[in-house]
């Protein structure tokens, strides 16, 4: 078989050769990968089935051993689950840093450019709010594969990833933010506990859900906050050299 | 995505917790768990081993600076080093020329027919383009009707010649 590809690739000459292999298969997805590329040169790698649960390691250790770049990955049967394969946004996912550039990337895709830019601001000025909270969540549920888009906000992955998440799911979180004014919106931290109390009554939620999701909405604050602190490190490290 | 993997290195980090700076000894066990959890990923142990290597190295040759706390430090050095193993830079795809021509390759049940369609879709979606599919796999006629319902999907045409047997000229003829 793979004497035929190689045959096809001597016959048309292609611009890419991509191999494709499914990342679910670890080490043989590695060791595949060498023979493919010891008989075909090919010029990029496809990653295949990135949604199933998958370790990680064909992903890590490709481009080491061909030494040639993954260039798409493919996390789904759907048609629009392609992605162009960037390492460092990985890179930061794994450490759950989030990936918001992904994000906002995809939303951007779909929706308002100069909205996107507002909301990367606001997190790079640490002044997210529950009214961007809200948006955000208008916006996720229209793109689907909201587990996914949920796990590339930063801080929130880890929470989410034994829960099953349907549209259903976001119904109580925007009941409580419906139930705050435009200033507590605005200013999460104007939220004292009478406050809470008032929130819980008028989104008929008991009043630990409503503090629960506060405490959930402050750590992904202060996880955006870190990741603000972190991309200014880099920075810094990058003038030095 | 990964995230057994997330989760021990995160723990890993998690030792370095309430240290000052960095030392030889109070890293060491942090780089164990890093390799570890590179391996159980299954990542073979020579590149868990050479990554873990560099990750210590440049730890130890960093400047100690207060605003950083020793597990950010590590988790912006091991981030760098990950993304550095993946690739680094985002890479290129050449999709120019009249036709340009992707050649997919892989193992039974990899995905190629899936990704074909998707690529086809991204393609035409996002770049514009004007793609056509080509079925070259001759071996399994029901791969050929795949890939048909699939170009439906993404409203892309499918070139077949399912008479002929010979991949080469297939794909000759297609293009
Ligand atoms: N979950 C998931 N399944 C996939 C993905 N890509 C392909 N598949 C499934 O894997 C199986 C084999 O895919 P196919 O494209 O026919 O592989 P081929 O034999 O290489 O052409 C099919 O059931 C696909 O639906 C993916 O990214 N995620
Ligand atoms: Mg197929």
């Amino acid at each position: 078989m793979m004497a035929e590809v190689a045959n096809i690739k001597n016959a048309v000459s292609p611009n890419e050769i991509l191999f494709v292999v499914d990342s679910m298969t670890g080490q043989d997805a590695v060791n595949t990968a060498k023979a493919f590329n010891d008989r075909l040169d090919f010029s990029g790698v496809v990653l295949t089935k990135l949604d199933g649960d998958t370790r990680g390691g064909a992903a890590l250790s490709i481009k080491y051993t061909v030494n040639k770049p993954i260039k798409f990955i493919s996390s789904g049967e759907k048609m629009d689950t392609l992605d162009v394969f960037y390492p460092d946004r990985m890179a930061q996912r794994i450490l759950g840093m989030g990936d918001i550039t992904s994000l906002v990337e995809k939303a951007q895709e779909q929706f308002d450019e100069e909205q996107a830019k507002k909301l990367e601001k606001k997190i790079r000025k640490n002044k997210f709010d529950f009214a961007d909270f809200k948006a955000q969540l208008e916006q996720i549920k229209k793109m689907g594969n909201l587990k996914d888009l949920m796990g590339m906000i930063p801080g929130v992955g880890k929470h989410i990833k034994d829960i099953d998440i349907s549209d259903d799911s976001f119904k109580g979180i925007e009941a409580i933010i419906n139930s705050m004014t435009p200033q507590e919106r605005a200013d999460p931290d104007l939220i004292d506990s009478s406050r809470r109390r008032r929130i819980a009554k008028g989104s008929g939620k008991d009043i630990t859900e409503v503090n629960s999701f506060m405490k959930q909405f402050e750590q992904m604050r202060e996880m955006m906050k870190n990741m603000n602190k972190m991309n200014m490190f880099g920075k810094t490290m990058g003038m030095r050299k | 995505m990964f995230e057994s993997l997330s989760d021990k290195l995160e723990s890993a980090f998690k030792n370095l917790k309430g240290q000052g700076r960095i030392t030889e000894l109070n890293i060491a066990s942090t780089v164990k768990e890093i390799r570890r959890a590179l391996v159980d990923a299954d990542v073979n142990y020579k590149i868990a081993k050479e990554f873990t290597d560099r990750v210590k190295d440049k730890a130890m040759g960093e400047k100690v600076i207060n605003a950083i706390s020793p597990g950010q430090l590590m988790t912006k050095i091991v981030k760098d080093e990950l993304a550095d193993l993946m690739g680094g830079q985002e890479s290129s795809f050449d999709a120019k020329g009249n036709p340009a021509v992707i050649l997919i390759a892989g193992l039974q049940g990899s995905g190629k027919t899936t990704f074909s369609g998707k690529l086809a879709n991204y393609l035409k979606t996002r770049k514009g383009l004007s793609p056509l599919l080509v079925a070259a796999d001759v071996y399994r006629p029901a791969a050929i009707e795949q890939l048909k319902i699939i170009g439906d999907q993404v409203g892309v045409d499918v070139y077949t010649e399912e008479e002929n047997k010979n991949p080469v000229s297939i794909v000759q003829n297609a293009v």
